[in-house]
C-alpha cells in the first residue's frame, strides 16, 4: 500500500475534487479514478449514481478495494500500451470523469497519461486532478534558508517526479488539449514545510512579510496547496513561439495628441539616437486622437517610423495610459517619457550602459531644466539649470520626488512581481512607482544629464494640480508605502545617523530659544507687574499734580 | 517648376553611423517638401569616412536626385569646404547642413516656406533638444545672425557674397559674419521655430554645452577677427584685457596667435558694417536668454 491511505474530508482537496465532480451529471456513467490508492473518494461518487472504477499500480491497493465491492484494476500508468489498457478497462460504457488526484506529479511524461486519458474519454468528460504547488511560499523561504526537504508525503513527497506552478499546469493542460472549466484549490496557510519561529516564516517578522509581500505580488498562488481543478476536452493548443530576438529599452510616451508639434520633437529626440536598441510604445488618452497621432509617426523615416506601436485607451488617472504601456513594453527595461520632454542622443547609450554596469538596479540619470513659452512652437525662453542633478537618495525620495518621470529606466521583470501605476493616484503615479522600485531594485545614478525637463510658462506641462490635490496624493502614497516593508540602500545606517543627528541638534537649538524666550517673557512680566504696583500705590496717586505740573513746564520749554 | 536644394555636408571625422542618421532623416525631409534635393557631401577627415560601397547604399537607399561623397584629402575647414561643395550650384537654395543632426520630417518645406519671402536670404531652424539662445522677433523671425548647423540661403546671395570668408572664419563664427555680410547686402536672416532640428550637443553636470579646447580657441580667435572686419577695434582691446585676465588657457592662446597675426593676416573692415553688426555683452546680437 502506498502513502496515501488518505479518508474523504470534506474540507480537503478530495472533497472539493468531488465537489468540482458534482457540476457534471455522472449518473450511468463510470468515473475513473486513477492512482486511486485508498479510494478515498469511491463511497461519495457512488452515492452520486456513478460507477466507481479505480486503477492504481499497487495490487494490495486495488484488492482491498475489490474486497469493499468496487470495480479496480491494477494499470501502471507509465506502460506504453495505456490508451490500450485503459480503453479494455473502459469497454465501451461511457466515462463521465477521470479523476487524477495527486497522480500527474508521480509519472515521468503526464503528457503521455493526459492523452491516454483523452482517448478514452467522451466529448463532455471531464478531467478532475489535484497536484502540490511547488510556488507555495513556504518552499521559497525552505530554498531560502538553504532547504529542500523530501518527506514521506506532502509538497516534496519523495515520491514526487514532476512539480508544478500554476502557470506550468496550465501550460501542460491546454497542451495536451484540456481546459479548465472550474477550480477549488485548496489553501494552506501553513504547509507541511511551514518552519514555526523561523523569522523566514513568520507573517509578522520584517523579513517573513516581505516575502509574502514579494510571493503575493507575482500571482496569486502563494499559499496555495494543491490545485484543484475541472477541465473539459478540446484542440490541444501549441505553445506560442518566444520572442527571438530581445529589445533592450521600451520608451513609453502617454500622450493626449494635444500638442503634435511637442511630440513630433521627442519623436526628432529618439531619431537621432547613437544606441538603437529600443522601441517606442505611445499610448494616445484619447482614442479619437490616436489616427492623427498615427499620421505623426508616419511622417517620420522608416528607421524610427518601424519601432514606434501606437495604442489608445480611455478614461481614468495618468496611471491608465502608463499601465497599457507598461503591458505593452517588450524590452529589458522601461523608460516614461511625456510628449513634451526632450533628450540628448546618448539617452538610450547611456541607459544601456546604466543597465550593464549594475544589471537589474533601477537607473537613474539627470535632466537639466528650461522655461518654455507656450504656443504653438513652443521655444525656450530660460537657459538649461542642472534643476535635477543630484544622486538619489530613499530618505529624500520618501519625503518628495526629486526624479523626472523620464529620468529613471527600470527592468520590465518588475511586472513579474505584480509592478504596475497605482490608478487610484491622479498625480505623483511615477514618484509612487519609483520608491517601489528603488526599495526592491536599488538605483543605479550614471549621473550624466541626458535629459531636458520643460517648465511651461502658462500652462501646465501636460495636468494642472491645486496644492489640496496634491497633498491628498501625498498622502495617499504614503499610505500605500506603509503596507508594506520597504528595502533600504547599503549606506542607509549612517545617513540616517546624520539625518537624526541634525534632528537632535535643531531640537536643542529649538529648546534652548525657547527657554531663552520664556525668560524674556519672564522678566517682562515682572516689569509689567512691578509698574502696575507702583502705578497703583497711593504715593503714585499723590504726586499726580506735580507730574502734571512737570509736563506743562515741559511742553512750554519746548515752544 | 519644382524647387531644387543643394544640401552640403562637410564631414570631419564623423562616423559612418551618424552620417546615415543625418542623411536618413533629410531624405524624409525632402520626401514632405517635394523638391529635388541633391546632396554633396564633402570630407575634410585624414582618410576617407565613406568607402565606394557605401556611397553608392546611400544614393540607393535614399530619394534624392543626386548624392555626391568628395574625400578632400586635407581639412578644408567648414568654411572653405562648404564653398566646394556649392561651386557651381545652380540650385535655387542651399542648405548648409552639420552632419550631427537629424531634421524634422517637416524642416524643409517650414524653411523653403520662411524663404517664400523674396526679401529673405537666409533662414535657420530651431535646434532641439538645447535651443539656442540667440533672439529673434517672434512676429517677423528677424535676427541679427543665422547658425550654420542647419542653413537654408539662396544660392544667388550666396555666391553674390562671396560665399563663406574661409581665410578668416575656417570654422567658426563664419556663419556670424555670413549672416550681416547677406543682411548689408540687404537680405533678411530669419529664425522660423516650425522648422526643427535635433543638433547632437551633450551636457556636462553643470548643464552646459560644454565647448571643446578647438571650440574655445577658434571661437575667441574668430570673434577677434569678427571685431576687426566689423570696425570694433575698441571691443578687440577691452576683448584682449578680459580674457589676459580671465580667460581660459584656449583663449589665452587664441589672443597671442591674433597678436601675432600681420596686418595683412587681418579681415578688411567693411563699410557700413556698424548697420548689422550687434556686439552684445561678448555676444553676437541679442539673446533671449
Amino acid at each position: 500500500m502506498g502513502n496515501y491511505e488518505f479518508d474523504f474530508n470534506e474540507s480537503g482537496p478530495y472533497g472539493a475534487a468531488v465537489r468540482l465532480l458534482a457540476g457534471t451529471d455522472p449518473r450511468g456513467k463510470i468515473v475513473l479514478d486513477f492512482g486511486c490508492g485508498a479510494a478515498a473518494v469511491a463511497d461519495p461518487i457512488t452515492t452520486g449514481g456513478a460507477t466507481y472504477v479505480g486503477i492504481d499500480v499497487d495490487a494490495p491497493a486495488i484488492e482491498a478495494l475489490v474486497a469493499r465491492g468496487f470495480e479496480g484494476h491494477v494499470v501502471d500508468l507509465t506502460a506504453p500500451d495505456l490508451a490500450t489498457t485503459l480503453d479494455k478497462i473502459v469497454s465501451g460504457r461511457s466515462v463521465a470523469a477521470v479523476l487524477c488526484l495527486d497522480v500527474l506529479e508521480h509519472v515521468p511524461d503526464p503528457s503521455a497519461v493526459l492523452t491516454a486519458v483523452g482517448a478514452i474519454a467522451d466529448h463532455d468528460a471531464e478531467l478532475i486532478i489535484s497536484i502540490p504547488n511547488v510556488a507555495h511560499v513556504d518552499l521559497a523561504r525552505q530554498l531560502l534558508a538553504g532547504r529542500w526537504e523530501m518527506t514521506e508525503s506532502g509538497l516534496l513527497d519523495r515520491t514526487h517526479v514532476r512539480f508544478f506552478t500554476e502557470s506550468s499546469l496550465t501550460e501542460l493542460m491546454t497542451s495536451a488539449g484540456w481546459y479548465e472549466s472550474a477550480r477549488e484549490d485548496f489553501p494552506l496557510e501553513h504547509s507541511d514545510q511551514h518552519r514555526a519561529l523561523h523569522p523566514l516564516f513568520e507573517p509578522k517578522t520584517n523579513v517573513g512579510s516581505l516575502l509574502r509581500t514579494l510571493r503575493d505580488s507575482a500571482d496569486d498562488f502563494g499559499t496555495v496547496n494543491q490545485f484543484v481543478r475541472r477541465y473539459h476536452r478540446g484542440a490541444r493548443r501549441v505553445p506560442a513561439a518566444q520572442d527571438a530576438g530581445s529589445i533592450f529599452l521600451s520608451v513609453v510616451i502617454r500622450t493626449q495628441g494635444k500638442r503634435p508639434l511637442a511630440l513630433s520633437d521627442v519623436l526628432c529626440c529618439l531619431g537621432a539616437q547613437t544606441d538603437l536598441d529600443f522601441e517606442v510604445v505611445i499610448v494616445v488618452h484619447d482614442t479619437a486622437r490616436l489616427e492623427a497621432v498615427r499620421k505623426l509617426v508616419d511622417d517620420f523615416e522608416g528607421n524610427l517610423a518601424q519601432r514606434v506601436r501606437t495604442m489608445s485607451c480611455e478614461g481614468g488617472t495618468r496611471s491608465v495610459p502608463a499601465n497599457v504601456g507598461l503591458r505593452a513594453a517588450r524590452g529589458d527595461y522601461v523608460v516614461f517619457l511625456d510628449d513634451d520632454d526632450l533628450v540628448l542622443a546618448n539617452y538610450v547609450e547611456n541607459i544601456h550602459d546604466g543597465a550593464k554596469e549594475a544589471p537589474g538596479t533601477v537607473v537613474r540619470w539627470w535632466a537639466a531644466e528650461q522655461k518654455r513659452t507656450w504656443g504653438d512652437d513652443g521655444y525656450a525662453s530660460g537657459p538649461l539649470t542642472p534643476a535635477y542633478a543630484t544622486r538619489f537618495d530613499m530618505l529624500r525620495h520618501l519625503r518628495q520626488n526629486e526624479t523626472p518621470f523620464h529620468c529613471f529606466a527600470f527592468p520590465r521583470k518588475l511586472l513579474e512581481l505584480g509592478f504596475e501605476f497605482n490608478e487610484t493616484l491622479t498625480v505623483c503615479e511615477d514618484w509612487d512607482f519609483l520608491v517601489r522600485a528603488a526599495s526592491l531594485c536599488g538605483v543605479h545614478d550614471t549621473e550624466q544629464m541626458t535629459a531636458i525637463y520643460n517648465k511651461w510658462s502658462d500652462q501646465s506641462s501636460s495636468h494642472v494640480v491645486n496644492a489640496d490635490e496634491w497633498l491628498v496624493m501625498r498622502a495617499l502614497v504614503h499610505v500605500e508605502l506603509d503596507k508594506h516593508s520597504l528595502l533600504l540602500p547599503p549606506g542607509s545606517a549612517r545617513n540616517l545617523d546624520r539625518v537624526l543627528e541634525r534632528n537632535e541638534i535643531s531640537a536643542r537649538r529649538i529648546a534652548e530659544l525657547e527657554a531663552e524666550l520664556a525668560a524674556i517673557h519672564q522678566v517682562s512680566n515682572n516689569a509689567h507687574h512691578a509698574l502696575n504696583e507702583l502705578r497703583s500705590s497711593t504715593s503714585w496717586k499723590l504726586s499726580a499734580p506735580v507730574r502734571a505740573f512737570g509736563n506743562i513746564a515741559r511742553r512750554l520749554r519746548k515752544r | 517648376m519644382r524647387t531644387t536644394v543643394r544640401v552640403a555636408v562637410v564631414l570631419f571625422h564623423n562616423g559612418l553611423d551618424e552620417v546615415w542618421r543625418c542623411v536618413r532623416a533629410l531624405n524624409q525631409s525632402a520626401r514632405h517638401a517635394d523638391v529635388d534635393v541633391t546632396v554633396h557631401i564633402g570630407d575634410c577627415s585624414s582618410t576617407p569616412v565613406i568607402g565606394a560601397t557605401e556611397v553608392k547604399s546611400l544614393q540607393d537607399s535614399n530619394d534624392f536626385a543626386a548624392l555626391h561623397y568628395t574625400w578632400f584629402g586635407e581639412n578644408l575647414g567648414h568654411s572653405a569646404g562648404s564653398n566646394r561643395l556649392v561651386e557651381g550650384a545652380d540650385e535655387d537654395y542651399l542648405l548648409l547642413l552639420n552632419p550631427d543632426t537629424y531634421v524634422a520630417p517637416m524642416l524643409l518645406k517650414h524653411l523653403l516656406a520662411s524663404a517664400r519671402d523674396v526679401h529673405v536670404g537666409a533662414v535657420d531652424a530651431r535646434q532641439i533638444p538645447c535651443e539656442h539662445p540667440k533672439w529673434f522677433d517672434p512676429s517677423t523671425g528677424d535676427q541679427s545672425w543665422a547658425s550654420g548647423a542647419c542653413l537654408l540661403v539662396r544660392t544667388k546671395l550666396f555666391h553674390e557674397v562671396g560665399g563663406f570668408d574661409h581665410v578668416s572664419f575656417p570654422s567658426y563664427v563664419n556663419d556670424v559674419d555670413l549672416s550681416w555680410r547677406l543682411r548689408l547686402a540687404g537680405a533678411r536672416v530669419v529664425h522660423q521655430p516650425k522648422a526643427v532640428v535635433f543638433h547632437d550637443k551633450r551636457l556636462d553636470d553643470k548643464a552646459n554645452v560644454a565647448p571643446t579646447s578647438i571650440e574655445l580657441h577658434a571661437g575667441l580667435l574668430g570673434r577677434l577677427k569678427l571685431l576687426t572686419k566689423y570696425g570694433r577695434s575698441d571691443l578687440v582691446e577691452e576683448t584682449v584685457e578680459v580674457v589676459t585676465r580671465h580667460g581660459h588657457d584656449d583663449q589665452k592662446r587664441a589672443v597671442a596667435d591674433f597678436q601675432r597675426l600681420d596686418e595683412d593676416d587681418l579681415p578688411e573692415p567693411l563699410p557700413d558694417a556698424s548697420t548689422v553688426a550687434d556686439f552684445i555683452d561678448f555676444e553676437y546680437g541679442r539673446r533671449r536668454f
